[in-house]
């Protein structure tokens, strides 16, 4: 069970890293596109920023999920010799529950406000998009996070370690 | 009383091994539960409005044109000329990594990219020539640092976010004491090395890495140049950049594989994902505590307390070595900007100054234990004890001690260029 969950979390991640690259890609190639167009043709590319911006905002909740699989997300340790060492193990546990169930909590509240934008119709001022398709990677940047927490509290051995340099240091 | 058991908690959720991100954000919870309407969607809805603004565009952007160069051979083509040009003086290739450090500078704006992308080349080079390892690791960790004091810088761009400062005049700024800086630390280097052997001066070899590195030194012109005279914002100097940097590496000097590029891509969208987030919820604290008068409170103790502006500055360093020492650069700036801005102004520092100094203990902060990053790094980087590199940044903090003594006491340092 373990080793298939592993297999599915490592399947999520790298569908995590795809869309990215991709959403790299296109933030760039839209600012570019506007630039070049300004630049050349006197005539920018209409809304490349905000579509470039609900790019960076799709990257950065998935990155907040990667960052989670890859445990880069800072952590200070100053409090870690407050408890024996034995601990250690119990410890890193109960701190995967509490941050799934503060994440429960986040994708709640992020649940409840998209909800509201969509029903008030709420749209970006200049491209008249509706603004809760853009949103949603609020929902599903924490909503996997938390999972992931959820599913390292379950199976401690999941989790990644700590990288050795941060260890020592 | 109900601020400190909230801060009690977040401490408790951290010693309960949280990341410091969840523990902020339950931090924000339990602050909008008790000071605002109670709605949890109302955290959510400020954590919107923080990553819904353009001008964070930039940060990743600047991330990226970074490791694209130091994946690149951009990098190693700006090193080659620095060498050729100074490698016969003495101390010459000591020069040259504290110039190549600066010059990198100019291009990327994160420290560990600066750090990597000059030490992969002369690392090796400075031990072979009788450096001692010692000092080629300081020298390395220390002019890495270089990367958020010379603009552009990704910390720069983040205190302007937090405290809504111009980020150009920020980056105006940073230009007297980055050169501060670069000069204080050549000559260090000179000084502790002048009696190492020197390279033989090559015209040859100097003509061959001037014309093998032209578009690369070309490289901060365009994006520098393109900033100080108004022809793009600093967002938009990012996309060229990559644009730039993409073409030269693609189609000139063709050295990186597409696995390379996705590799840049995703470390990249990695720290915008341990950024972000985080910027988001201090964001939203800190709305919530203007709101609620807190900084003007803050303000009116701070000065009941402190008379003296210098003694209040002092203070700030004090505070923010500390800060540095524990913390992340972008979570302390985040955290502390601003609240400390508001002060500061009561005081008559603009904030544009406060941000200058700010960075630079920050940058300071970079190099002590036991959030170092610098060190940790290089630690993996460079295969070597922590113990070494500790002791190795030593003379290289009482430099920059110093040059954070001079821009505190003479902000014509900062503030000439804005």
């Amino acid at each position: 069970m373990e080793r298939q969950i592993n297999r599915l979390l490592g399947w999520v991640t790298r569908a995590e890293i795809a869309v990215i690259v991709l959403s790299f890609v296109a933030m760039t190639a839209l600012l570019l596109a506007d630039i070049v167009g300004r630049e050349i043709v006197r005539q920018g590319l209409f809304g490349a920023s905000s579509y470039a911006l609900y790019f960076l905002i799709l990257s950065a909740m998935l990155s907040f999920d990667v960052a989670v699989a890859k445990g880069v997300h800072l952590r200070p340790t100053a409090f870690d010799g407050l408890v024996p060492q034995a601990w250690a193990p119990t410890m890193e546990r109960l701190g995967h529950v509490l941050s799934a169930a503060i994440a429960v909590l986040v994708v709640w509240g992020a649940w409840v406000f998209i909800a509201e934008t969509r029903f008030f119709h709420e749209t970006n001022a200049t491209i008249r998009l509706p603004l809760w398709p853009m949103q949603t990677p609020l929902v599903i940047g924490f909503g996997l996070s938390g999972l992931r927490h959820c599913l390292y509290a379950l199976y401690p051995g999941l989790a990644p370690q700590k990288p050795a340099a941060e260890a020592e240091a | 009383m109900i601020a400190l058991a909230i801060l009690i908690a977040v401490l408790a959720l951290i010693a309960l091994r949280v990341n410091l991100v969840w523990a902020l954000m339950a931090g924000a919870l339990m602050v909008q539960f008790t000071y605002g309407a109670g709605e949890l969607s109302y955290f959510s809805q400020d954590i919107w409005a923080a990553m819904d603004r353009q001008v964070l565009l930039a940060i990743p952007l600047f991330v990226l044109v970074g490791q694209i160069m130091s994946r690149g051979s951009i990098a190693a083509r700006l090193i080659r000329v620095i060498v050729a040009l100074t490698g016969h003086l003495p101390g010459g290739l000591a020069m040259a990594t504290i110039l190549s450090c600066a010059a990198f500078s100019a291009i990327s704006g994160s420290s560990i990219i600066t750090m990597l992308a000059v030490g992969s080349v002369l690392y090796p080079a400075l031990t072979d020539n009788g450096y001692s390892r010692r000092f080629a690791i300081g020298a390395l960790c220390a002019g890495g640092t270089l990367g958020i004091v010379i603009p552009p810088s990704v910390p720069m761009i983040l205190y302007g976010i937090m405290t809504e400062t111009s980020i150009v005049s920020l980056f105006r700024a940073g230009i007297g004491p980055g050169i501060l800086l670069t000069v204080a630390f050549t000559l260090y280097a000179v000084i502790a090395n002048w009696n190492r052997p020197r390279l033989a001066f090559s015209g040859a070899e100097l003509v061959t890495a001037l014309k093998q590195g032209a578009l690369a030194i070309l490289m901060p012109v365009i994006l520098l140049g393109g900033i100080y005279s108004g022809h793009f914002s600093p967002t938009e100097a990012a996309a060229v950049a990559i644009g730039y940097a993409l073409l030269v590496e693609v189609l000139i000097y063709r050295e990186m594989k597409i696995a390379d590029y996705i590799g840049t891509v995703s470390q990249s969208g990695i720290l915008v994902g341990t950024l972000f987030p985080l910027l988001a919820v201090a964001m939203s604290i800190n709305k919530l505590l203007a709101e609620k008068q807190v900084p003007g409170h803050l303000v009116d103790m701070a000065l009941h307390n402190v008379e003296s502006p210098m003694a209040f500055i002092l203070i700030v360093n004090g505070l923010l070595l500390l800060v540095g020492a524990v913390m992340d650069t972008g979570s302390a700036i985040v955290i502390t900007a601003p609240v400390l801005s508001h002060i500061a102004e009561a005081y008559g520092y603009s904030p544009i100054q406060l941000g200058i100094i700010m960075i630079l203990n920050l940058e300071i902060g970079i190099l002590t234990p036991p959030m170092g990053m610098n060190l940790i790094v290089a630690m993996t980087a460079f295969h070597e004890r922590f113990g070494l590199i500790v002791r190795s940044v030593i003379p290289w903090i009482v430099v920059m001690l110093l040059c954070l003594l001079l821009v505190t006491l003479v902000p014509w340092i900062a503030l000439a260029l804005v």
